[in-house]
């Protein structure tokens, strides 16, 4: 079929006004999840010590805004986000959009650099092993992913520091500190937390890689293809290799975004101060604004991250019409 | 059509498995202590001829907390995997092969699921429900059948226009026939390793869960949270964190060597 | 072949982490005996430390405490995380509690008991604040007025209820006035920081201004609180900490593996077991206060569970509450078992308490009871409050052989502050550190927070507490603590069941951190050699 740049622009705006309505959905389930959460953020600002009579509560809540109707409260939230504004934090009056701000590029470093280095070992692996299938390296890669999967996040994490840190003393435990203000420390800091989320998420592609890899060799095409005598990795790399791309795009762009809330362990137990983890200590905290603005932040980004994959879909798989 | 040998790590981990399985639906066949027994005097202890694993912080027999505490993990496990799999398949197909405005409905809504930092959505729901078994199964299925949805749909995209699903439906027959006969078998694949991944991350998600404190509360036995306690005591006795690290690992292990097993067993791709 | 091959991996595998996990065990509990644990605590700390951190860096002191501070107001935040590591090194009350609970003079210089309604204290004339204003009696009164506004929330509020003025005499000298007599008053103002008046007040909780040995420089949520030696404090030439880091941990395993890494000095607030492995692990020692404040209690909820209305069941239940093994198993000793509800430093304190297991004993008292065939209840602990939560599982097997069934209920913060405030719960695990040796403070705080509802049938209770208050006559206070301690342990409004040892985990290296029973950190003239 003809692609006009017109109907791309038209897909474009579509899923654009759809992803709108999807983050709509989205503050509607955060607004309401944080608040049904038992655990009352204002008697948590009084404290076991504070002052319990009914008055101080009804001051603290004016005070947080909390002595609104609900509904109230999330018109005026979605206003403030309007405006650019992530309002306060509860507990201490912080601006939350800095807090945010700061945290973002954080994250973004350490899932990006399990994500290229799971990447850059994932489809060598994966389709090598995939083309044949039940050979040495097939049933090594699959002892090795199977067991890297198998593995709670956490206990290869100390894993890592009892021997990187405690034993070889080659890596520091525990920390974060910018790239900006110390490349090398950075780096260092940040090796550890990388290659827990990155063995997993390396394991999680190359299992996927594999088995898609063996399903498009299997389909008929490639069948057919090969039926007239071409030989197996050429038909592989002409044919097969963009289908299973495809998928892929699908795959990594769901584990980037399960990532962007998905770290909060790994980013506890080194001391990686990023988004999730911030957000984590705010749903403990019943920070209300910043859940809110943090979960928002997140799903925008999970959205956009979509947006782009079903695009780069659309573009690279012939067969999806654009609807 | 060459006979279909099983292999050896397929059978081990089938055996796991099976031993798994009789430890949730009768433990008191293969426990050897009560799992709540305390014995302060035997607390930390490692391997020994009373207890064959050791013992934890209060004496309790470990042998016996991982015999007692397979029934909650392994629900957790499977009971997630198969309600999201109920759930997200069936959405996945129909999304995938109606595509237009179904098409559309059913995946924004799973954007909107799935946009969810879903760890965070998972901590939300533990906060509001309290956490339990029925909690973490619940959760966990609500936060990954929009997973299943979307590879079905994948799948389902890239298969509907294949000349053997068109001659299917060139011989008339009905859309349920199409959709469950003719495409579903072609993602068994997927489905399986799906499902065999989703059963082992629910089992790590709980131990996750424990390890921020919301898997399954003390003092009923799980592996997570045994996990968890094993943790502060790591310096005190290795046994201790190695029993539940390693009973996690093997039964996940074979979950997941079981799964590839079936996908080479059910793929039609693969018979020659 | 193959598969045999495989098989041998898998197994391979699985060795290897078993290997790898017992090297790592290795180093934690038995590090005298490799080259590596000098390494850990030396050489691989200076070259290897995070963000500058270093044990080697006799400049820089980096603290780990217990989840993040997010709030830096002394006088709005009251966790004990706060309270104890950076409340009192940013800033400064009049007078402290010492390691022996003595005042010990700060911005004052001394204090006069003029009459038991006024209090003059003479103040500091070369203090100053880390803004650069002098430090003058304007300060003093500025704080009191911020506490005593309500719409500042300050917690402390409760303490003040019968200061009716504080007024500066001159630069350097206050007056408070009483409209009561209150012997507690000294207590209170012994742990209320003195705030600057041209500080601005909006952001004190994020940019706090002090005048104690360390200033403030930056938070980063999650990361880390800087502090700096303020140069200008009065005693500066005692400290020798050029910066202080203080780093949240969510997991003191981990913390506990920093420290032996050489990336933490001093650890706040351990666990007894987290001291048992400190103890064994070279290069690390533990830091005990002398005493301890810290009350490990059980809050009855008398009026949620028929059962708990009749004294006899509760005390059948407390028979077979093992505070020995508790002691033993839990704290290792370390800690002591209560006399009465009253730390045993707080004044009046009288044996009241007894502690002797005995199940038959409860088994035969509860017989008499209308609840012979058991009942059920649940308890609630606070998710980090493992010590608790341990005491109640040992428990909880106790009472299981009289038929009762406690479930065990472990709640975050927020839960658990939801329920203890609305008294909704069958029983509650809290602790409380009593901060001063004035019984009246721990009448005020944790009993009569009860009064509205647990002591209500004890209309006894309630008035000796208002009593004992204002009270100035000695012998009387005596007579009436005494009585108040015999009320609370025959009624069980609230159990105390344990004085938790204050503990704190260090590197050989480090010295002169004072620690009060409170747990309070005086890290003023804390080095590194």
């Amino acid at each position: 079929m003809q692609r006009s740049g017109a109907s791309i622009l038209k897909y474009s705006l579509k899923r654009i006004g759809l992803s709108v309505l999807v983050l709509l959905l989205v503050t509607i389930i955060v607004f309401a999840a944080v608040r049904m959460a038992p655990g009352d953020p204002v008697l948590t600002k009084i404290g076991p010590y504070g002052d319990q009579s009914q008055e101080n509560y009804d001051r603290i809540a004016a005070q947080m805004g909390l002595d609104q109707p609900v509904f109230i409260q999330y018109f005026i939230w979605i206003g403030q986000i309007l405006s650019g504004d992530f309002g306060v934090s509860l507990r201490n009056g912080a601006d939350i959009g800095d807090l945010i701000l700061q945290k973002i590029p954080v994250s973004l470093e350490l899932i990006i650099v399990a994500l290229v280095f799971a990447i850059a070992i994932a489809i060598p692996l994966g389709t090598k092993s995939a083309l044949k299938p039940g050979g040495g390296l097939d049933q090594t890669l699959t002892v090795l992913t199977t067991s890297a999967l198998a593995m709670p996040g956490f206990c290869l994490g100390l894993l890592f520091i009892v021997l990187f840190s405690v034993q070889l003393g080659w890596l520091p435990p525990n920390g974060y500190i910018s790239f900006a203000q110390n490349p090398v420390e950075n780096i260092r800091l940040l090796i550890m937390p990388a290659l827990t989320l990155g063995l997993f998420e390396m394991a999680v592609f190359t299992r996927f890689l594999r088995s898609e890899t063996i399903s498009v060799l299997g389909s008929n095409y490639i069948r057919t293809a090969r039926a007239k005598g071409l030989p197996q990795k050429k038909v592989y790399y002409k044919h097969a290799f963009k289908n299973t791309l495809v998928t892929f795009v699908t795959v990594v762009g769901n584990e980037f975004a399960t990532l962007m809330g998905g770290t909060i362990i790994t980013e506890q137990l080194f001391g990686w101060s990023g988004l999730g983890w911030f957000i984590y200590q705010s749903v403990i905290n019943r920070d209300y604004p910043a859940v809110q603005a943090g979960v928002l932040v997140i799903a925008l980004s999970f959205v956009v991250i979509n947006l782009v994959v079903d695009l780069v879909y659309t573009a690279i798989d012939p067969r999806i019409k654009l609807s | 059509m060459k006979i279909r040998r099983v292999k050896v790590t397929t059978v081990i981990a089938l055996v796991i498995l099976v031993i798994v399985l009789l430890m949730a639906i009768c433990p008191q066949l293969l426990a050897t202590y009560e799992p709540l027994e305390i014995d302060m005097q035997h607390k930390l202890e490692g391997p020994s001829a009373a207890h064959w694993l050791g013992t934890d912080e209060f004496g309790r027999d470990l042998w016996s907390r991982i015999v007692y505490g397979a029934r909650a993990t392994l629900s957790v496990g499977f009971g997630a995997a198969g309600i999201a799999l109920l759930l997200g398949v069936p959405l996945g197909l129909i999304a995938g092969y109606f595509g237009k405005t179904i098409d559309n409905v059913i995946m924004r809504i799973m954007d909107a699921f799935q946009s969810f930092p879903s760890f965070l959505l998972a901590i939300l729901l533990i906060t509001i429900f309290a956490p339990s078994v029925t909690t973490l199964i619940f959760t966990i299925s609500v936060v990954s059948f929009p997973i299943f949805a979307r590879i079905v749909r994948g799948n389902v995209l890239s298969l509907k226009n294949r000349e053997f699903v068109e001659a299917t439906r060139a011989f008339g027959a009905k859309s349920p026939y199409i959709m469950f006969r003719t495409i579903l078998p072609n993602c068994i694949s997927s489905i399986t390793v799906e499902f065999s991944l989703l059963a082992a991350t629910a089992m790590l998600i709980e131990a996750g869960m424990s390890f921020l404190g919301l898997g399954i509360q003390p003092p009923e036995p799980a592996w997570g949270s045994m996990l968890f306690y094993a943790n502060q005591y790591i310096n005190q006795s290795i046994t201790y964190i190695i029993v539940p690290t390693v009973t996690i690992f093997l039964v996940v292990l074979s979950v997941n060597l079981l799964g590839d097993a079936m996908r080479d067993w059910f793929d039609p791709m693969k018979l020659k | 072949m193959k598969k045999c091959i495989t098989t041998a991996i898998v197994l391979l595998l699985v060795l290897s982490i078993l290997v790898v996990a017992g090297c790592g065990s290795s180093s934690g509990d038995a590090s005298g005996e490799t080259a590596s644990a000098g390494n850990s605590a030396g050489t691989a700390a200076s070259a290897d430390s995070p963000a500058g951190a270093a044990s080697g860096n006799s400049d820089e002191l980096v603290i780990g405490i217990n989840g993040d501070i997010d709030d830096f107001n002394p006088q709005t935040n009251q966790m004990n995380n706060y309270l104890q590591t950076i409340a009192f090194n940013c800033y400064e009350p009049l007078m402290h509690h010492n390691e022996s609970m003595e005042y010990s003079m700060d911005l004052a210089t001394e204090y006069n008991k003029v009459d038991d309604l006024t209090y003059t204290f003479t103040l500091r004339e070369d203090a100053k604040f880390h803004n650069g204003e002098p430090f003058t009696a304007a300060d003093v009164v500025y704080t009191f007025e911020y506490i005593q506004n309500p719409d500042n929330g300050a917690w402390r509020a409760s303490q003040y209820t019968t200061l009716t003025s504080v007024t500066a005499d001159n630069d350097y000298q206050v007056t408070f006035k009483l409209n009561e007599p209150t012997p507690a008053f000294l207590d209170s103002i012994a742990y209320t920081p003195i705030l600057c008046k041209s500080a601005d007040p909006a952001t004190l909780s994020t940019n706090p201004v002090g005048t104690g040995p360390f200033k403030f420089i930056s938070w980063t949520p999650n990361d880390n609180i800087s502090l700096e030696k303020f140069d200008e404090y009065y005693d500066a030439d005692k400290v020798s900490f050029k910066k202080v880091m203080i780093k949240p941990f969510s997991d003191y395993t981990v913390a506990i593996t920093n420290m032996e890494a050489g990336a933490v000095d001093l650890l706040v607030n351990i666990t007894p077991d987290n001291a048992q492995t400190v103890k064994d692990t070279n290069g690390l020692n533990v830091l005990q206060a002398s005493a301890s404040n810290n009350l490990m209690d059980l809050e009855i909820g008398r009026h949620n569970v028929e059962a708990f209305k009749d004294p006899n069941v509760l005390k059948a239940m407390f028979m077979v509450f093992d505070a020995d093994t508790i002691n033993d198993q839990i704290f290792y000793g370390m800690g002591n078992k209560t006399v009465s509800c009253f730390p045993s430093s707080a004044k009046y304190s009288t044996p009241t308490y007894d502690w002797t297991y005995d199940p038959e004993g409860a088994k035969e008292l509860l017989a008499q009871t209308n609840f012979k065939d058991g009942f059920e209840f649940e308890v609630k602990v606070l998710t980090a409050d493992t010590a608790s939560e341990k005491a109640m599982t040992i428990w909880q097997a106790d009472l299981a052989q009289l038929g009762i069934n406690m479930k065990i209920s472990k709640e975050e913060m927020s839960i658990w502050l939801d329920n203890y405030l609305n008294r909704t719960y069958d029983m509650i695990a809290n602790n409380y550190n009593m901060v001063g040796v004035d019984p009246a403070m721990f009448c005020s705080i944790i009993l009569s927070q009860l009064k509205d509802y647990q002591t209500a049938d004890l209309p006894e209770l309630n008035s000796l507490i208002e009593e004992g208050a204002k009270e100035t006559d000695e012998t009387k206070r005596a007579d009436i603590y005494g009585n108040i301690q015999k009320l609370v342990a025959e009624n069980y409004p609230v159990v105390e069941w344990i004085e938790a040892p204050q503990l704190c985990g260090q590197v050989d290296p480090l010295s002169g951190v004072q620690v009060n029973p409170v747990g309070y950190l005086f890290l003023k003239e804390a080095k590194k050699s």
